[in-house]
């Protein structure tokens, strides 16, 4: 029968009715129409796209710094400042299910990745990345520029930003020796020209006027304001992508702002760019053809910069052959309908993220986008759907960790609430600023708290690795996670201080040194766990067993309790 | 001997042999041939033909008349708005005004072949008016070009000056052709060749605050256009609100260029010979006039203008 349809499809028949715009699954991931309707069911498909992102790889062996503090996560009750152990060892796992998943079903669709493959915008995770990606064979690879991808933990660079509210941080050391390997000072942030040049390197070839690419001092942490990749390139049938970059602060002050993860911005030159390449799309395409596009952008439209938005939005309204923007950022899929100045409805796509719940009971999960025509007029709209990662059957026999469990996922929140909150208020931290300039009291307990949450994350993610299908082989590592997990207090340190072992904030001397000298880090564990990490995958059971307990962690991230606005909520 | 006793003729002598052969077809008329048709020059009657002077009063056109303007005005949507501008070039501001207060005439000729108008340009007060306007146009042997020469005052109010139907086959037999006195025209020059290659690719940069910027390319009545633009152009300053694309902003301005004042400040225009056109972002059209191809932005005002765009322009 297939052959039938090959013969006849091939033989220019009778046009066939085309594949829904999701055939089922092939893995453990479940099709879901949004709440709206798919969008345009017109018969032709001209082209697919599987866009995914936001699966934030993490580099577990830095320093904690204030932006992975207690108050950092419970700030504005969006935990994302700390994730369960097992969740930031096993996000690469969750990615490669859904690269899975589009290899097995969606192969015909281009792949799209909408940016965060980072988290605190450190070259480590990016390797990681594009290391994945390279054995995925998903490279050459169609990726947008982000905030994770070059602003610390996606919002800052330097003590400036934030609109100046970064008076409990160490920036941009903070960021140095968050990325810096154990045991040395090595310069390993990620900065938005390193990420967008990595970016560039490995997208598809184009011609010379498709790309608009600038990367002039990579290793300045605010060399982002010179920093830019926009691209056009082609993802179907006279269909094109047209790739934006949502941190281009060239005409945005960050600074006055809280930072690249709170307001994205597009400059008039990007979108001035923009149009030329849509100009030499038209052109190449010849007279008679209309090539239509598709925007891909990381942040969702209302998280722009509000004259951003506004400019947009006449961009959008003057270029009726953009049929719809498909963002990310929120990693939580949604559909939008705007009206444009001139009243016509313009359609958003935000793709969830591979890692995060997108809230309670709304798992991992990419998108399914559709360029469809109607050849009667050859009138053209997007279709889509969302693919979410099915837990259950991805996990099948495997059980969660205990919730009452000591070093149950989450359990780091009981350290994490044992810490109180900072000031934030002029008047809070003027009174803060008059017992102690630096604000001494304040970063040192947050740092102590971020010390003790990960000492118990430490703990959880080797019993992990004790408890996995096969357990451990080798004897020193095993040895090693049980003396870990065994360690519920502190240790005293048996040597002298190394200078890497000093390297702290100096306005956290002596209690931070010292208290991490006695306390448990990915760090210190950094050789047991890495060498861990390869055996994750030996056998289908093991492989299971961590992107199971990646996804169940994720999944306890997003339960209740947490705290929104200082208020816990039940 | 007629085509019908050449038939018959070789139906005799095929038969004779035993067989029935099919004549040979009749031998193809001549194709319709593509030819730039130039209307040089005319003179004309210095009145009418009851004494008056050509611009006193309006006179009411025959309905065929008032037909081929309105389809000439069909043909080409990128003039909508403009029809107080037609015959006044950007580069020549007031001629309109001037010539509609002089007696003389202000001739122009439309030439209708088949369905298709075209208008020259308007030669303002002439009466040995030289247009020298090129078309492009396809002639079969059997087409008749009807000429109508007006004294134009608008697309509602003009003066017939004379009209005359005159057979391709006679447009065809040489290249320099005098037509003898039709109404009021004493004569009419015009010239015919086989249509020299036309299609053309060039790029061009209309600045913010450039005026009406020369293309390069000159078009020919009748000739297909596609421009292609795109870039911004800012009307004020840094004024982020103030900046579109070719596209023009949503919203109108009392510094619009006449013709547009119903259509989005900044946009992109286009000019040649003696009309103007709306193009926006994309505009594919048939030239309405022959002439240089200029283009330029929406704003009679730019001396606080910044940007450009970047402009393609195809001619086939």
């Amino acid at each position: 029968m297939r052959l039938l349809v090959v013969v006849l499809a091939a033989c220019g028949g009778a046009a066939l009715p085309p594949p829904p715009v999701a055939t089922a699954p092939s893995g453990p991931f479940r099709v879901v129409d949004p709440p709206g309707g798919r969008g345009a069911a017109y018969p032709v498909v001209r082209a697919r796209v599987f866009a995914l992102g936001d699966s934030q790889f993490h580099h577990l062996y830095g320093k904690r710094s204030f932006a992975q503090s207690p108050f950092a996560d419970r700030y504005q009750g969006i935990e994302v400042a700390i994730r369960p152990a097992a969740l930031d060892d096993g996000s690469d796992l969750l990615l490669e299910a859904f690269l899975d998943e589009h290899r097995a079903a969606y192969a015909a669709s281009t792949l799209v990745y909408m940016g965060d493959a980072a988290d605190l915008s450190c070259q480590d995770e990016y390797d990681r990345f594009f290391a994945l990606a390279a054995a995925a064979g998903i490279e050459p690879l169609l990726m947008v520029a982000s905030n994770h991808d070059g602003f610390y933990v996606g919002n800052y660079t330097q003590k400036a930003d934030a609109n100046g509210n970064l008076a409990y941080t160490d920036m941009p050391t903070d960021w140095r020796r968050a990325c810096a390997r154990p045991g040395t000072f090595d310069d390993r942030i990620l900065t938005k020209a390193q990420a967008v040049t990595r970016i560039a390197e490995n997208l598809p070839d184009g011609p010379l006027w498709a790309t608009d690419f600038a990367a002039f001092d990579p290793t300045d942490p605010s060399g982002y304001r010179t920093a830019y990749l926009t691209y056009a390139r082609p993802i179907g049938d006279a269909v094109w992508g047209l790739f934006l970059d949502t941190v281009d602060y060239r005409d945005l002050e960050l600074t006055r702002t809280l930072g690249a993860g709170t307001v994205g911005a597009l400059s008039a030159a990007q979108l001035n760019g923009v149009d030329k390449m849509m100009l030499e799309v038209a052109l190449a395409a010849g007279a008679g053809l209309r090539p239509s596009f598709v925007a891909f952008g990381h942040h969702t439209i209302a998280e722009l910069d509000a004259g951003t938005r506004d400019h947009l939005f006449a961009f959008l309204d003057g270029r009726p052959e953009i049929l719809a923007y498909v963002s990310a950022h929120t990693h939580r899929p949604d559909e939008h309908l705007h009206r444009l100045p001139s009243g016509r409805m313009f359609p958003e796509l935000v793709v969830g993220s591979t890692t995060d719940f997108g809230s309670e009971g709304e798992p991992p999960s990419a998108r399914l986008v559709e360029v469809r025509e109607d050849p009667a007029t050859g009138r053209r709209g997007v279709a889509s759907t969302r693919l979410y990662l099915d837990v259950d059957a991805l996990c099948g026999d495997v059980v969660a960790v205990d919730p009452e469990d000591p070093l149950a996922y989450t359990a780091y929140r009981l350290a994490r609430d044992d810490t109180p909150d900072v000031p934030t208020s002029t008047a809070g931290l003027l009174l803060a600023w008059i017992a102690s300039s630096d604000l001494k009291q304040h970063r040192v307990a947050q740092l102590l708290g971020a010390l003790v949450v990960e000492h118990r994350m430490v703990r959880a993610l080797a019993s992990l690795y004790l408890n996995a299908p096969g357990g451990v082989d080798d004897e020193a590592a095993r040895a090693e996670l049980v003396a870990v997990v065994s360690q519920v207090g502190t240790r005293p340190p048996l040597s002298a201080p190394t200078q890497y072992e000093l390297w702290w904030d100096p306005a956290l001397f002596p209690a931070v040194p010292e208290a991490a000298r006695t306390l448990l880090s990915f760090g210190a564990e950094r050789a047991t766990f890495e060498s861990l990490r390869a055996t994750r995958t030996t056998t289908p059971a093991r492989r299971r067993y961590f992107a199971c307990h990646a996804a169940r962690a994720a999944e306890a991230e997003a339960r209740s309790p947490r705290r929104v606005g200082g208020v816990l909520i039940r | 001997m007629t085509k019908r006793m050449h038939r018959l003729a070789w139906l005799i002598l095929c038969s004779c042999g035993g067989k029935v052969i099919a004549p040979p077809p009749p031998p193809p008329p001549p194709a319709p041939q593509k030819v730039l048709l130039t209307v040089v020059s005319a003179s004309v009657d210095g009145r009418r033909s009851d004494g008056t002077a050509w611009d006193d009063g309006d006179t009411i056109p025959p309905p065929h008349v008032r037909g081929v303007i309105d389809r000439w005005q069909a043909a080409h949507p990128e003039l909508d708005g403009t029809d107080a501008t037609i015959g006044e070039p950007v580069d020549v501001p007031g001629v309109l005004a001037a010539a509609r207060k002089s007696p003389g005439p202000d001739p122009l000729v439309l030439v209708e072949v088949g369905n298709v108008v075209y208008r020259t340009t308007i030669a303002p007060g002439q009466f040995q008016p030289v247009w020298k306007f090129p078309l492009l146009t396809t002639l079969g042997p059997d087409d008749a070009v009807q000429l109508t020469v007006i004294d134009w005052d608008g697309p509602e109010t003009f003066d017939i000056i004379g009209y005359t139907l005159v057979p391709a086959k006679t447009l065809l037999a040489s290249r320099s052709i005098e037509l003898p006195r039709f109404g009021n025209v004493q004569r009419l020059m015009l010239e015919v060749v086989p249509a020299p290659p036309t299609a053309t690719s060039r790029r061009v940069v209309v600045g913010g605050r450039d005026g009406w910027v020369q293309s390069g390319v000159t078009l020919t009545a009748g000739q297909t256009v596609t421009i292609r633009a795109a870039g911004e152009v800012c009307t004020k300053g840094s004024d982020r609100t103030r900046c579109s694309g070719p596209e023009g902003q949503p919203r109108v301005s009392d510094a619009n260029i006449p013709g547009f004042e119903k259509k989005g400040h900044g946009a992109l225009l286009g000019a040649v010979g003696d009309v103007r056109l709306f193009v926006g972002r994309e505009r594919r059209f048939v030239a309405a006039s022959s002439g240089p191809l200029l283009l330029g932005v929406n704003d009679g005002d730019q001396d606080n203008n910044s940007g450009a765009y970047e402009v393609a322009i195809d001619t086939e």
